[in-house]
C-alpha cells in the first residue's frame, strides 16, 4: 500500500523558482504547497498540516533567519530544509545551529533535494 | 551747393579753377585700391567717402576763387574803374577774405584728418603686432565687399594667401565643421550679437588643427550688416589636452562602474541562480513526469514555457550585466529615466532585500527622456541607490525606506528632469556635506570615496547639475537635475 503524500511548503519570493520547485517535489510523489510571503506561510503554520518546509533565506520582509527564529519561538516542530543563492545572509553553521534539518544550495539536484526532504521527515519522525 | 555756383561759371574760368584744383589736390584723394584694405581695416569706408567727396568740391571752390580774385585784380588795376565800381571791388575782397578762411580752415581740418588716418593705422599696426604676440589672429570680413582683411598671423593660421575671399577661408575649414561654422556666423548676424565657435582645420594634419574663434556681427543703423570680425586662436594642444583628460575621465568612471558591479557580485549571483534554479527543477521535473503514467501533457507543456522563459531571464542579466562591464565609447542616445530607474532598481533588488529596504519607485506617466549615454546615467543611479542603501545600513534601521520620484520641471527650453534619490538613513552631517563630492572623501571603511565625484562627473557631462540635502526623516536626498531632450526626438 502506497504511503500518502508528503505536504511540503515552499517559501521563496521568486514565482518561477518556488512553481518550479513545487513541480519537482509534486512529479516526485509530493504534495507541494507555496507560498509568496512569509506572512502567509506563518499563518499556514499553526494548522501544523506540514511535513516539512523548504526555505530561501532571502525574503523581502523577513529574512529566513527570522523565519527560523519565529518557529523555534513558537515551538513549532516541523523539519526545514534551507536552499538558498548565497552565504552571506546566514552560514550553514548558525542554520545548522537553530535546527535546520539541511542546508542547500541553489541550483539544487532534484536527488539532494528530494533525498534531504525525505531524510528530515525521517528523522523528525523518529523524535516523535 | 558748390555743384550750382560751379554750374554758373563761364566755360574758360571753371576750366581754369578746375586746374588749379587739380594742383591742389591728387595728394588728398585716395587711391580707391588702397581704400579697400586699409581704410576697411579701421570700419573707416562710409567716412573715407564722405571725405574725398568734400576734397574734390573744396579744390573746385579753391581753384574758382583764385580766378575770381586774378580777375578783379586784372578789372582794377585802372583807378577809373575801380572808384566806379568800389562795391564791387570791396565785395570781392569780402568774399576772398572769407574763402582765404575758408581755405585755411580746410587745410586746417586735411591735416587733422591725415592725422586720424595715420593713427588709424599705427594703432592698427600696434593692434596687430600685439595680437601676433599673443598668438591671436585678428580678421575683418567687409559685408559691401565681402573681401577679407586678417593679420599676418590669422593668415598664417587659416593657411591662406593675402586678399583671399570667403570661399577660400571657408574651404580651409573642416568639411564636418563647417556647418556649425557657418551656423555661428549666421546667428550672430541675425541677431546682431557675438558668436565663439571652435573648429578642425581642412589641412588634413595630423594631429587635426584646432582653431577657435569669438567675434561679432556689426549692423549700421538701418539695419544691414556692415561687417563681421573676430580673432583666431589655435587650441590644438588645448584640445589635445582635454581629450586626453576626457579619455582618462571616461576610463575612471568605467573602472568604478565595474568596482561598483563587483561589490553586487553576491546579489548578482543570487539573481544568476534563481532562473538558473527554476530551469534545472524544472527540466528535473520534466524528467520524473515523462516517466509516470499517464503524462500530464498540460503540465509537461508548462514546465517547458518556464524554461524558456527563465532562460530569457537569465540572459537579461548577463547582458544587462555585460553592458556595464563593457568600456565602450560614450553615446548620446534618448534614454527614458523612469524606465532606467525602474531597471536599476530590479538589477540591485537583491541586495535590498539583503539589507531589508523596500525601493519605491514614483515618477509620473509619460516618459522622461534625457540625451546621454545610459550606461553611465545607470551608474550615477547606481551609486546613489547603494549610498543609500549603505546609509540605512549604517544607522542599523530594519525596513529602511528607499524613495526614487521622479518629475519634469520646467517648460520649453529649460524643460528639465528632477530626480530625487531619498533614504532614511543616518543623514549627511555639515562635516560630511562640505566635502559629499571629494574625490576619495568616504566615511565607511572599505569605501573608495569615489561614487559621488564620478556620479558629479557623470551629470557634469550630460549637462546637469547634482545636489544633496537632508530631508524630512533625517535621512539624505541627492538632487539630480537633467535638461529633458527635445520633445519628438525620442
Ligand atoms: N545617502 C547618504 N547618506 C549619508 N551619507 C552619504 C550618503 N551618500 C554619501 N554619503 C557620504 O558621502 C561619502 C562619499 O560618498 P561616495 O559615494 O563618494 O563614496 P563611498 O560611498 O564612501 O565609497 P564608494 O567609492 O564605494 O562609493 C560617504 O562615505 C558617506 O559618508
Ligand atoms: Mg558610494
Amino acid at each position: 500500500m502506497p504511503l500518502p503524500p508528503k505536504h511540503i511548503a515552499i517559501l521563496d519570493d521568486d514565482k518561477s523558482v518556488r512553481t518550479a520547485l513545487s513541480r519537482l517535489l509534486n512529479a516526485s510523489g509530493m504534495n507541494a504547497v507555496c507560498f509568496a510571503t512569509c506572512t502567509s506561510f506563518l499563518n499556514s503554520l499553526e494548522q501544523n498540516m506540514w511535513d516539512c518546509v523548504v526555505l530561501d533565506l532571502q525574503m523581502p520582509q523577513m529574512t529566513g533567519m527570522e523565519v527560523l527564529e519565529y518557529i523555534t519561538q513558537a515551538r513549532i516542530s516541523v523539519p526545514i530544509v534551507i536552499v538558498t543563492a548565497h552565504d552571506e545572509l546566514g552560514s550553514p553553521e548558525a542554520c545548522l545551529a537553530a535546527g535546520v534539518s539541511a542546508y542547500l544550495r541553489k541550483p539544487i539536484r532534484a536527488d539532494s533535494l528530494i533525498d534531504a526532504i525525505s531524510t528530515a521527515i525521517q528523522s523528525s519522525e523518529a523524535v516523535s | 551747393m558748390f555743384g550750382g555756383v560751379a554750374r554758373n561759371i563761364p566755360d574758360p574760368l571753371l576750366r581754369f579753377a578746375r586746374a588749379i584744383a587739380e594742383l591742389i589736390s591728387p595728394a588728398r584723394t585716395f587711391p580707391e585700391t588702397a581704400q579697400a584694405d586699409s581704410a576697411d581695416a579701421g570700419g573707416m569706408v562710409g567716412a573715407g567717402a564722405r571725405w574725398r567727396v568734400s576734397n574734390r568740391t573744396i579744390a573746385m571752390v579753391l581753384g574758382l576763387s583764385f580766378a575770381i580774385v586774378a580777375l578783379s585784380l586784372l578789372d582794377s588795376s585802372q583807378p577809373v574803374i575801380h572808384m566806379l565800381h568800389q562795391h564791387r571791388v570791396s565785395t570781392i575782397v569780402g568774399v576772398t577774405v572769407i574763402e582765404l578762411a575758408l581755405i585755411a580752415a580746410i587745410f586746417f581740418r586735411d591735416g587733422d584728418r591725415q592725422k586720424a588716418e595715420r593713427l588709424l593705422q599705427e594703432n592698427e599696426a600696434r593692434m596687430a603686432l600685439a595680437a601676433d604676440a599673443a598668438n591671436v589672429g585678428l580678421w575683418r570680413w567687409n559685408a559691401a565687399t565681402g573681401r577679407f582683411w586678417m593679420t599676418d598671423h590669422c593668415r598664417k593660421l587659416f593657411g591662406v594667401d593675402a586678399g583671399c575671399d570667403t570661399a577660400v577661408i571657408l574651404a580651409a575649414v573642416h568639411p564636418d565643421d563647417l556647418e556649425r561654422v557657418r551656423e555661428a556666423v549666421h546667428d550672430a548676424r541675425r541677431n546682431g550679437g557675438g558668436f565663439d565657435v571652435r573648429f578642425r582645420l581642412a589641412c588634413g594634419s595630423d594631429p587635426v588643427r584646432w582653431l577657435r574663434s569669438r567675434g561679432r556681427a556689426e549692423n549700421g543703423a538701418d539695419g544691414t550688416l556692415l561687417h563681421v570680425a573676430g580673432s583666431v586662436v589655435d587650441i590644438s594642444e588645448f584640445m589635445t589636452m582635454q581629450a586626453e583628460i576626457d579619455r582618462q575621465r571616461q576610463s575612471l568612471i568605467h573602472l568604478t562602474r565595474v568596482g561598483t558591479v563587483g561589490e553586487l557580485s553576491g546579489a548578482l549571483a543570487h539573481e544568476l541562480n534563481q532562473p538558473l534554479t527554476a530551469i534545472l527543477s524544472n527540466a528535473q521535473a520534466i524528467q520524473r513526469m515523462i516517466g509516470q503514467e499517464p503524462i500530464n501533457l498540460e503540465e509537461l507543456r508548462n514546465a517547458i514555457s518556464d524554461i524558456v522563459d527563465d532562460d530569457s531571464r537569465a540572459g537579461d542579466i548577463i547582458r544587462h550585466l555585460r553592458t556595464l562591464l563593457k568600456r565602450a565609447p560614450i553615446r548620446r542616445d534618448p534614454v527614458d529615466m523612469r524606465l532606467l530607474a525602474d531597471r536599476t532598481v530590479h538589477f540591485v533588488r537583491h541586495e535590498l532585500v539583503a539589507r531589508r529596504i523596500a525601493p519605491v519607485v514614483t515618477a509620473s506617466d509619460e516618459p522622461m527622456m534625457v540625451m546621454g549615454d545610459g550606461v553611465q546615467l545607470q551608474q550615477l543611479l547606481l551609486n546613489l541607490i547603494l549610498n543609500a542603501a549603505e546609509a540605512i545600513s549604517e544607522a542599523k534601521q530594519k525596513n529602511g525606506i528607499l524613495l526614487i520620484n521622479g518629475e519634469v520641471i520646467g517648460g520649453g527650453a529649460d524643460r528639465r528632469y528632477h530626480l530625487v534619490v531619498s533614504d532614511t538613513g543616518k543623514g549627511i552631517g555639515p562635516e560630511v556635506m562640505e566635502r559629499l563630492f571629494e574625490p576619495f572623501f568616504s566615511t565607511k571603511n572599505h569605501g573608495l570615496g569615489l561614487g559621488l565625484s564620478i556620479s558629479r562627473a557623470i551629470v557634469d557631462g550630460h549637462g546637469g547639475k547634482i545636489y544633496a540635502d537632508r530631508n524630512e526623516w533625517g535621512g539624505a536626498s541627492f538632487h539630480v537635475f537633467l535638461p529633458a531632450a527635445a520633445r519628438g526626438r525620442t
